[in-house]
């Protein structure tokens, strides 16, 4: 979100590096501001369409505006706000599937351990398969230098103060990254539950991290994303003995949001229960 | 707050259709929001407050339908009225619900002059 004025320009102001690349035009991530201060701001209200009443939100004033303007039209316009985004989305899906690729929307909040996850999985799979990712945070190469060092190809975004990736920025980076035909790109988006799971990037998968040091209600407090994933990761599995995370509890709350939501135990950090994780990969290649 | 990247588009979408309308203002924007399209309303009108000023939308009216959700079981084919995705059927308790109703996200129409 730009700090001048509060609005967030993520297709326009994101900025896609691989590990070691300078950031060189830093002009290109600025955008125009044309700020009037001595104007009305418009505001969402209700409306009574056969009569000249409304009720602002947030307000409790009535009063009347004329609406026998007779030169006024109406054009009738019927779109989807996400519209552009999914559109984007699915030429993406297009191209995925015509190079045979297996992508995966890896969606998480922050701290549940989705780079860790990516690393050993990479580490211990990428002799049968062949991985390359596309890293999304707010800022720093931080993810993407931790995934360069597992020797796969990687792409970070950073979304400035954006708080998911779209559609266009994956259709950016997957040219930047050119993934091998037949191989799968893992998208680890930015640490946020709720705005990600509104935004289709063209993925054939997605997957929710869940980390058991959360709280196990995660999937009550934020159903659209649970409810729009294809696979649950509770990670950090190792740390139970210690914590009064209540695992049966968990799978309850995400089955009653997504009955059809499969779940994985697992810890990226001992290892315990990556097979299963492994074995779902193996099962979804294209 | 992707409620901002949603005004964004609003906006994309509306300048677009004023343009081809050969005008530069539109004087309403009439939008369908669903209660559980993942929209915080306020997020919303603090988007708006900011991104206006200066794009095709200044000071024109914003009026939003809000839809209220409907689910229908996906066992027992029962509809009704929901306003989380939480809970159950209210005939078969079945969880395995499909939200038919309150996810719209949709410009409706504009108004010019």
């Amino acid at each position: 979100m730009c700090d001048t004025c509060g609005c967030g320009n993520p297709g326009e102001k994101a900025v896609i590096r691989v590990p070691g690349e300078e950031l060189i035009n830093k002009e290109e991530n600025l955008h125009e501001h044309e700020h009037k201060h001595e104007h009305e701001h418009s505001h969402p209200h209700s409306h009574d369409i056969y009569s000249d009443h409304h009720n602002h939100t947030g307000s409790d004033h009535y009063h009347d505006h004329d609406h026998s303007d007779i030169t006024r039209k109406i054009v009738t316009i019927e779109t989807d706000i996400l519209l552009a985004n999914n559109l984007m989305a699915e030429r993406n899906r297009g191209m995925f599937e015509a190079k045979n690729l297996t992508v995966i929307n890896l969606m998480s909040s922050p701290g549940s351990g989705k780079t860790i996850l990516l690393e050993r999985t990479i580490s211990e799979l990428k002799d049968n398969i062949q991985f390359s990712v596309i890293e999304g945070d707010q800022q720093t190469m931080n993810d993407a230098e931790r995934i360069k060092k597992t020797g796969v190809p990687v792409v970070q975004i950073n979304t400035g103060n954006g708080c998911h990736l779209d559609a266009e920025m994956i259709n950016r980076a997957i040219k930047r990254l050119a993934p091998q035909d037949g191989s799968f790109v893992m998208i680890e988006n930015v640490g946020n539950l709720v705005c990600p799971s509104l935004f289709d990037l063209g993925e054939g998968y997605r997957v929710v991290i869940m980390s058991v040091t959360e709280g196990e209600d995660k999937p009550l407090k934020y159903p659209n994303m649970f409810q729009s994933t294809n696979l649950c990761i509770l990670n950090k599995c190792d740390l139970l003995p210690y914590l009064d995370f209540d695992i049966s509890k968990a799978i309850e709350f995400g089955h009653q949001v997504n009955p059809r939501l499969q779940i994985i135990k697992l810890s990226a950090k001992s290892g315990e229960g990556m097979e299963e994780w492994y074995q779902w990969l193996k099962n979804i290649e294209g | 707050m992707h409620e901002l990247s949603i005004v964004q588009n609003i906006i994309k979408i509306v300048a677009i259709e004023a343009k081809n309308s050969g005008v530069e203002r539109v004087t309403e924007v009439n939008l369908e929001i669903g209660q559980l399209s993942g929209i915080e309303f306020s997020s919303l009108e603090f988007a708006f407050k900011n991104l206006s000023p200066g794009s095709v939308i200044e000071g024109a009216e914003i009026y939003i339908e809000k839809p209220g959700g409907t689910a229908r079981c996906s066992k027992c084919g029962n509809e009704f009225s929901i306003d989380t995705f939480l809970g159950s059927c209210n005939l078969c308790n079945s969880f395995d619900l499909e939200i038919i109703r309150g996810k719209e996200l949709r410009v409706k129409s504009i108004t010019i002059n």
